[in-house]
């Protein structure tokens, strides 16, 4: 699938040299390419992740939906990584970028004819890497903190920020209880038990620079 | 007591005189007055002996009266009489004779009524009485008929004793009167002592009670005189004026007595006394003159205390009374030039009072011409005054304020309750909220408002209200408001562009350049071996495509990275940081916070993303870095965005001159973008010290989908 016809052209080319592979169609859109698979129930996909009508990503869900046997490897001049973890979320076994294609089709096709992942191997060390590391949710986002309601931020960034429990209560315009009742909320939200944590914590997420 | 009359007649030898006669017949009346016989029996009858002797009769007697006049109670005659008393007559005759005397009494004897012949009662009267001739007498004493005096001769017919019946007729009367005003006098002296006695009993020891005749000489004298005094009671008895000192006060006193002893009554005087012993006391005495009549002094009787004491004490509350007087008079004085002050200072406080009502006068005058909306609040958030652009401002006119809250002004509750409790806290906490620019909507008109509110206080310092002045700047705000958008826009339609031409050169140099890489590629394959000539040509051309298509893809990435709407600012900034970190031997640490929960204008995102992006390239260019941290938190109600290195640091740039002339076009693009979304951006460095770039933009609680 690929809405270059000329890269589409080349593609054939390359494919045309092993006899292991029979081109049953070929697509400028989604749609066609729906029709197509419906049709001759192909063994093997090459989609683009740009296409007028859909991307290639959500087409390799939709196909796989369909042809749950299907392999499909995703050739894009995408490179982020993005588009990587995506396509191979959605069910892609294989990640090509366009111009390393004339290297790496066929050893691509071969590697996921075998039931195997193939990335390219010039995609960046960084996108295996992350590829690699299991672990799901990215540790760059502080998951706690996000529990905080945004009064409670307010009160969080005062208390780093060194104001007393009667100066707060006089910015915000709320009793001093009230801000008692915030600062044990953020403790209890945080996990964290004193001050002196709060304020590490703030640090760290970069409410307030410790070393200034 | 006896009677002085009979002691004077009794003294006497004889009667020579018809005048004595009739006293001796007035003593008798008086006798009979009194009713009182004891003892007097023999007396009368021995003055009727005198009497009938004198007179030259044969029988002299006496009929007297009982009381309510009706019956003869006894009857006396002279020694040896021999007539038939009422008590020898048979009763027939008694009665006859009483009845006559009755007549008699009742019909007035006529004067010089002898027994004449034209006289039957009276004669008979005699002859009843066994006389051939005489007269009656009758005594009365104030018109009350007491009884009969009758004289009669057995032998005298003749009309001899009528000069002396005339005589006695004319005399007795007078006499009798006489003689009455006389025991007047005596009986009202007697019951005055009486009276006198019986107060003396009661008398404390300091009284003495005195009587002086008529000339001022002590009759009588209390023996308490010897306690004021010291005399004995004997002793006393002189001339009054014998105890006197010669004091003044005397002169007074003397006068008082006389005029006592002429009947005039006295107030209570004082008069100075030399008591036996030398000492001088000071007595008050009160006389009361005792009169027998009207005008007819007989004695005068006085009480008399020791008031020596009294007068010292006197004295002493005199000299304390007059302290106090003088006392009140100074304080009076003195009042009165505090009075006077008072006056001065009301003055001059009315003339203040005029200048500062002429000052308010102005100062309203000034207060209205201020473009500045001015208003006056008080405790319980109610309009005390507003000026003229506060009225204008808000379209009503300015009295219609008074008394009015800001839930009043046509602005919404949420305004109104914000602005209420923005001046609760003031007036609690007697700070000033200075500048805050407000957003209110005012009938319907959005409005921009600098807000400046103090607390009002009363010369003594206590909080009494606000005080607030807004301006309105919303034209300036409107103007600014313009720019930003403009601005934005211009930033957006830059953006537009950027992913108009990443989008080119992604989808369609980059593919194409791809899809001649791969002819390229076969060409080499299909032709290398049958001419090897072209093998090196080619394989040129392929790397240089090759490079083409990463050179473009990176070009394109960096004016735009892909799908950025999909992936959110976090992951656009993280994947950005990966890539970067896989270029350049640069670690690069991100981390964000509470960013994702909240609903971020695109464009922001855009432009955060730009600035990370350019500060990298920065670090990349020019720190020498080899640490980068990055952090980008919500705190609300800002988001916080936070670069640092730990390069080489640099003279950060004071003024966008210095930002021109050093070239630091980068720094001076990222502050731009933060100004778009009236954040503020700080760069901290020094040489040698890293850098640290600090952005807080503000975010619109309308931008935020966090509704909690």
């Amino acid at each position: 699938m690929d809405d270059h016809p000329l890269f589409r052209l080349g593609l054939r080319s390359i494919l045309a040299r092993d006899e292991a592979y029979e081109i049953v169609g070929e697509a400028g859109t989604a749609a066609e390419a729906m029709k197509l698979a419906r049709r001759y129930f192909p063994g093997f996909m090459i989609v683009d992740i740009s296409l007028p009508d859909k991307n290639g990503i959500e087409l390799t869900r939709e196909v796989l939906r369909l042809l749950p046997d299907c392999k499909i490897l995703i050739v894009s001049m995408h490179t982020k990584i993005f588009y990587v973890t995506e396509a191979l979320r959605m069910g892609a076994m294989g990640y090509l970028i366009k111009e390393s294609t004339s290297e790496t089709l066929l050893k691509g096709l071969d590697a996921i004819s075998k039931g195997r992942h193939f990335l390219d191997p010039s995609l960046s060390r960084e996108v295996k890497e992350n590829l690699e590391d299991t672990s799901g949710a990215p540790k760059m986002i502080d998951i706690a903190y996000k529990r905080l309601t945004k009064r409670e931020q307010e009160v969080m960034r005062l208390v780093a920020e060194g104001f007393t429990t009667k100066e707060i209560s006089e910015r915000l315009f709320i009793s001093i209880k009230t801000v008692d009742n915030h600062r044990a909320n953020i403790m209890n939200k945080l996990g964290i038990h004193r001050t002196v944590e709060l304020i590490r914590y703030a640090a760290r997420i970069g409410l307030i620079d410790l070393d200034t | 007591m006896s009677n002085p009359l009979h002691v004077a007649f009794m003294e006497r030898d004889s009667l020579d005189t018809h005048e004595d006669l009739a006293w001796l017949i007035a003593d008798i009346s008086i006798s009979f007055m009194d009713m009182n016989h004891n003892g007097i029996d023999a007396k009368i009858g021995a003055v009727l002996g005198v009497i009938s002797d004198a007179v030259g009769v044969d029988w002299c007697g006496v009929f007297q009266f009982s009381r309510d006049g009706r019956h003869v109670y006894k009857s006396h005659a002279s020694d040896g009489a021999r007539i038939r008393m009422p008590s020898e007559m048979r009763d027939t005759e008694a009665h006859w004779f009483s009845e006559k005397l009755r007549y008699l009494c009742r019909e007035e004897i006529p004067r010089g009524g002898t027994l004449s012949p034209d006289n039957v009662h009276e004669r008979r009267f005699m002859e009843t009485l066994g006389f051939a001739s005489g007269f009656i007498v009758p005594l009365k004493a104030s018109e009350v008929p007491l009884g009969f005096l009758c004289c009669g001769d057995e032998q005298r017919a003749d009309g001899s004793l009528s000069e002396i019946e005339e005589t006695f007729l004319g005399i007795v009367a007078k006499m009798i009167a006489n003689v009455l005003e006389h025991r007047r006098a005596s009986d009202s002296l007697a019951s005055s002592e009486e009276k006198m006695q019986r107060l003396i009993e009661r008398l404390g020891e300091d009284y003495f009670f005195y009587r002086h005749d008529t000339k001022g000489i002590f009759t009588y004298v209390s023996d308490s005189v010897r306690n004021v005094l010291g005399y004995e009671p004997e002793e006393f008895l002189g001339h009054f004026s014998k105890y006197l000192t010669d004091s003044p006060v005397n002169a007074k006193a003397k006068q008082s007595t006389w005029l006592s002893i002429k009947g005039i009554r006295q107030a209570p005087y004082e008069v100075e006394v030399i008591r036996k012993d030398g000492k001088i006391v000071t007595l008050e005495v009160q006389e009361i003159s005792v009169e027998y009549e009207e005008g007819k002094v007989i004695t005068v009787e006085g009480i008399a205390h020791d008031i020596t004491e009294r007068k010292k004490y006197e004295v002493l509350i005199r000299r304390q009374k007059e302290e106090l007087e003088r006392m009140v008079k100074e304080r009076t004085a003195k009042l009165n030039r505090m009075n006077e002050a008072l006056v001065l200072k009301i003055n001059q406080y009315e003339e203040a009072k005029k200048k500062i009502d002429l000052l308010v006068g102005e100062l309203e005058v000034i207060l209205d011409s201020v473009p500045a909306a001015i208003f006056y609040k008080d405790l319980h958030h109610r309009f005390i005054r507003v000026n003229a652009s506060f009225a204008k401002f808000f379209g009503r006119p300015k009295e219609f304020y008074k008394g009015k809250t800001y839930f009043d002004l046509g602005f919404g509750q949420y305004s109104a309750e914000e602005f209420t409790r923005e001046d609760t806290w003031i007036m609690e906490t007697g700070k000033a909220k200075r500048q805050t620019v407000s957003k209110v909507v005012v009938n319907n008109v959005p409005k921009w408002l600098v807000i400046d509110k103090i607390p009002y206080r009363d010369e003594k310092g206590d909080i009494i209200g606000i005080i607030g002045f807004a301006l309105d700047i919303s034209d300036f705000k409107n103007a600014e408001e313009l720019i930003f958008s403009l601005n934005k826009k211009l930033t957006e339609a830059e953006e537009i562009e950027r992913l108009r031409i990443s989008r080119y050169l992604h989808d369609t140099v980059a593919q194409n350049l791809s899809s001649a890489l791969i002819d390229c590629n076969i060409l080499l394959d299909e032709y290398g071996e049958k001419f090897p000539g072209i093998v090196p040509k080619f394989s040129e051309l392929s790397r240089i495509l090759r490079r083409s298509v990463e050179q473009i893809r990176h070009l394109s990435y960096d004016l735009r990275p892909p799908h950025f709407e999909k992936m959110g600012i976090s992951n656009a900034i993280y994947s950005f940081c990966q890539e970067f970190r896989g270029k350049y031997p640069i670690d690069v640490d991100f981390l964000s916070a509470g960013i994702e929960d909240i609903d971020l204008d695109f464009n922001l995102q855009v432009n955060l993303y730009r600035i990370v992006q350019e500060a990298l390239n920065n670090v990349q260019r020019h720190a020498e870095a080899e640490r980068v941290k990055i952090r980008l938190v919500a705190s609300h109600p800002d988001i916080i965005l936070r670069i640092e290195d730990d390069g080489k640091g640099f003279q950060v740039p004071v003024s966008f001159e210095e930002f021109l002339s050093r070239k630091c076009m980068g720094l001076q693009g990222m502050k731009e973008r933060v100004r778009l979304y009236r954040g503020d951006l700080r760069i901290q460095s020094r040489p040698g010290g890293g850098t640290k770039i600090f952005v807080r933009i503000p975010v619109d609680s309308r931008g935020s989908r966090d509704t909690r």
